[in-house]
């Protein structure tokens, strides 16, 4: 369970403070997924950067399962937007790049590794270099790599934004699938509202700068089939909208 | 496909040989002085000479032309590594690195051989101190290059400054290192050459002025085009490495 109270972060700039994030009150209890949609720059990768132990400058206390966020004794799973791989690593040693650092690898992690790869289509890519991948396949070795590490937490920053249509659809899809499988607490970033209540169990709402959380909504349509054919999914999609729309604009 | 690039680059290497022999060849029968002779000459006279009289030479000036280049290797990476990551180091060190790049070391040689004798030392070290600045700011620039979201990864996972090194920092800028060596290549040469001119009795440049002395020119050329050879050599495996080690 990952734990967040009056999380404050400011930034010391030229002329004084800026202050990112305000006062964030948070819960992602085991196994649940979290989806986080907020305006550009609304501090949401802030957020995930207090998450992955990136920043360690903030107010307030951050925890997961009770204990402050340690990234050497926690297991972060951390996927980007631009993926986060390195060019030169083949699909394989990027894969494993997380589990290497932690440990030193053995042949029941060289074994599940490749079993993760299989699973999510990547076994006939595993000594090719990134830069010779498509946008989703990069984003899935990203998501390999998360998952062979057995994380405590998956922190996805806007994974998807940067892949077209049909892949993103895709990639949800196979993230649904594989969340279910593996019952990773996980906190989802994403400007899309229609993302959020595709992906998110909760759904919170952030505000424009200095972030601060508007609303956390219970998401029914959570685990429906086919939501993109249920008029529920539109309907909380329209909801939300409306509610924000007075809140982003300007 | 990867012989086709080996086997393309070597048909250069070829061609633009044959181009320069031919203008020597043809320069030497217009003008047909003792101070030109025919390649032809120059290269009959390599052949027979080399094994006597050149190689001892030519192995002084690798051996000083390598270690010249490790020294300033050994101090160079790990300095401009640690200026490109820290900034509170760079912003330190840099004002003196820039101070003394632009100065022309070579004058300094005579002050030099004060204080390490006229023996290896001093010419090897004289080659390390000119290369070394090209080592240090081509890799604090690499390595300032290196964006910032590929450390998250590793930050994240509570990765050691060593793993950080060893996964991120070496690899990014390990083309960088080989670009600088490319580039001061160039430059230790020239160096070597000039040192080589005082207090010694071994090394291509000494073997090429003693043979100009003598006005023996065939040696001279003979001299001349083993330095060449040498630097094209030196070109090469570097190009090689660059080969193997920047695969994707």
């Amino acid at each position: 369970m990952v734990k967040v109270e009056g999380l404050t972060v400011r930034y010391k700039t030229d002329d004084g403070y800026f202050t990112a994030l305000e006062n964030i009150n948070l819960n992602v209890d085991d196994g649940d997924v979290l989806a986080l949609v907020g305006p550009s720059g609304c501090g949401k990768s802030t957020l995930m950067h207090v998450l992955s132990g990136i920043i360690n400058t903030y107010d307030g206390k951050v925890t997961i399962n009770g204990e402050g966020i340690n990234t050497k004794k926690h297991r972060i799973g951390l996927v980007l937007q631009d993926y986060g791989l390195l060019p030169w690593k083949n699909v394989y040693e990027n894969a494993v790049l997380g589990l290497k650092i932690k440990c030193k690898l053995d042949s029941d992690d060289r074994d599940y590794a490749l079993f993760i790869l299989d699973k999510l289509g990547l076994k006939e890519f595993i000594r090719r270099y990134p830069q010779k991948l498509s946008g989703g396949q990069r984003q899935r070795v990203a998501i390999a790599r998360a998952l062979i590490l057995k994380p405590d937490i998956l922190l996805m920053d806007e994974p998807f934004s940067a892949l077209d249509e049909i892949t993103r659809e895709e990639m949800q899809e196979l993230f649904i699938e594989i969340q279910k499988e593996y019952n990773v607490s996980t906190v989802f970033v994403t400007h899309s509202i229609e993302e959020a209540v595709y992906i998110g169990k909760k759904i919170a709402i952030m505000s424009k700068s200095p972030g601060t959380i508007k609303q956390i909504i219970h998401n029914e349509t959570y685990g429906l089939k086919d939501k993109r054919l249920c008029r529920e999914f539109y309907d909380l999609t329209i909801k939300i909208r409306k509610d924000i729309k007075e809140e982003w604009s300007t | 496909m990867v012989n086709l690039k080996l086997g393309r680059k070597a048909f250069e290497y070829f061609y633009a040989l044959l181009i320069i022999f031919l203008l020597w060849y043809m320069i030497s029968q217009i003008v047909n002085i003792n101070l030109i002779p025919s390649p032809i000459l120059v290269l009959e006279n390599l052949s027979k000479t080399f094994k006597s009289k050149i190689m001892i030479h030519v192995e002084y000036s690798l051996f000083r032309i390598l270690m010249g280049i490790a020294l300033s290797l050994i101090v160079g990476v790990p300095t401009g590594i640690v200026m490109g990551y820290f900034s509170r180091i760079d912003k330190l060190l840099s004002p003196i690195v820039y101070l003394i790049y632009p100065i022309p070391k070579i004058a300094l040689l005579p002050v030099v051989m004060l204080i390490f004798g006229l023996g290896e030392m001093s010419k090897i070290f004289m080659i390390a101190v000119i290369v070394v600045f090209q080592v240090i700011v081509s890799l604090r620039d690499a390595v300032k290059g290196i964006p910032e979201n590929m450390y998250y990864s590793i930050y994240s996972l509570g990765g050691s400054l060593f793993q950080l090194l060893r996964e991120v920092i070496i690899p990014a800028s390990l083309i960088n290192i080989l670009t600088s060596i490319r580039v001061a290549l160039g430059t230790a040469i020239s160096v070597l050459f000039f040192t080589e001119t005082f207090g010694t009795e071994y090394g291509i440049g000494y073997f090429i002025m003693d043979s100009w002395m003598r006005v023996n020119y065939l040696d001279m050329y003979s001299g001349i085009i083993v330095l060449s050879l040498m630097g094209i050599v030196l070109f090469s495996i570097i190009d090689f490495l660059e080969f193997i080690f920047y695969r994707w």
